[in-house]
């Protein structure tokens, strides 16, 4: 008997992780899984590995059963992906991973254009054919078709307008990681200046073209390898707006300053976190262009979600790089010093 | 090769009056003072040639005649 714990992942990765385990001739395997969809297609999996399913819910969770002789090859026919809510590239993402483990028919649901597009780009440059539908709001892309699948995710549009420096930078960055061609919709100036800067510091090709105040920013080409491993082994905590006493004109001044010195030194911090009136430096032009650059170094940007909602600022940052309480004292548990200002 | 400028003044509300009425905010830096330079206030204003125009006749505006040091810098 395996129990798996598949809780706070998104599909495709539980019907893989079971998956492995009926390879390995498992007979009796629980899965514990957190969503729905996600037990919708542990019993298509189960169906098509010839075992009987069974479901009970936990509290919000799910408890999945699967027992019997397993057939150990058996590809995943149908899946279904629940991707609502969810920002790109993730719903690409979690779609090229699916596509990876060999799913026949994907049906992936999702809340807005731009990742139907990018979805629909996905299977055409892999040689499949994608079909969507909408209703209520939610968009329904089924793909389908032979064609093989690359690591790499072949292109992809990401929407950064709205939100402020250094973000277009930050999900730039992260969504390179799996993408080669990346255009990035910006609607301001710096933010395309940070991109070209981007795009010559990972060895990119960079092409803009505006519309209607709209840029729109291409970053293509082969370019370097991203190095996930920290920049540096200490971290900064920001909560405020200044440094010390933030009710005179020094305090900001210094804030400013302390952050574009540290774009000129060589220890950089592994990680900056913003919290309370911390996050107000998404407001700042100055700080803006000094954290895209250290974001480009590789220093990882944290912000407090519960205070640029307190603060009515959500929309400058993106949301998949909005943090909550866990992440913030995870972030913080990974450094020998963290230095709060 | 973009030729830069740094302010550096002898007073840190002269800087903090300056950094007011510079409001170009994208093209205008507060930074540390560079160590090669020596002033009596630790902060300064740094921004590339082609606003050199706009920050000298906004400087003006500000009665601090005589407190502040205009320096070229060659960057990479």
């Amino acid at each position: 008997m395996t129990n798996i714990d598949a809780r706070g992942k998104n599909c495709p990765i539980p019907v893989i992780m079971t998956k492995k385990v009926i390879a390995e001739g498992e007979k009796e395997i629980t899965v514990l899984v957190d969503n729905k969809t996600a037990t919708l297609n542990l019993e298509k999996l189960a169906q098509n590995s010839g075992m009987a399913y069974s479901c009970k819910a936990i509290g919000s969770d799910f408890e999945v059963t699967l027992m019997g002789e397993g057939k150990a090859e058996a590809v995943i026919e149908a899946l279904t992906l629940d991707a609502v809510g969810k920002a790109c590239p993730t719903p690409v993402i979690m779609a090229k991973n699916a596509l990876l483990e060999g799913v026949k028919e994907l049906t992936v649901l999702v809340d807005n254009k731009i990742a139907v597009a990018n979805l629909t780009k996905l299977a055409e440059n892999n040689g499949k054919t994608a079909v969507s539908s909408e209703k209520d709001g939610v968009f329904t892309v089924v793909i389908t078709g032979e064609g093989k699948v690359s690591e790499m995710i072949p292109a992809i549009t990401l929407d950064a307008t709205k939100t402020n420096c250094p973000i277009p930078v930050v999900m730039a960055k992260n969504a390179l990681k799996e993408v080669k061609e990346l255009t990035m919709l910006v609607d301001m100036e710096i933010a395309v200046t940070n991109l070209k800067k981007l795009a010559n510091n990972l060895g990119k090709t960079f092409e803009v073209s505006e519309e209607n105040g709209i840029y729109s920013v291409v970053l293509g080409g082969e370019g370097k390898v991203i190095d996930e491993k920290p920049v540096g082994d200490w971290a900064v905590f920001v909560t405020e707006k200044g440094i010390g006493v933030t009710d005179n004109p020094l305090g900001g001044n210094l804030l400013k300053m302390y952050i574009y010195t540290l774009t000129q030194t060589e220890n950089l911090p592994g990680a900056m976190i913003f919290m309370n009136e911390g996050v107000k430096v998404l407001e700042n032009e100055e700080i803006q262009l000094s954290l895209a650059e250290l974001a480009i170094k590789g220093v990882k940007l944290v912000f407090c979600g519960t205070c640029l909602n307190f603060y009515g600022i959500s929309h400058l940052c993106a949301p998949q790089n909005v943090s909550n309480m866990y992440d913030i004292v995870e972030e913080m548990a990974k450094y020998n010093k963290v230095v709060k200002l | 090769m973009a030729k830069k400028y740094v302010i550096s003044f002898e007073s840190t509300h002269g800087a903090i009056a300056a950094r007011r009425v510079l409001d170009k905010s994208g093209m205008i830096r507060t930074i540390p003072v560079p160590r090669a330079i020596s002033a009596a206030c630790g902060i300064a204003i740094s921004f590339d040639g082609e606003n050199l125009d706009y920050v000298m006749e906004k400087m003006k505006t500000l009665d601090i005649e005589g407190e502040y040091h205009l320096h070229a810098m060659d960057e990479e």
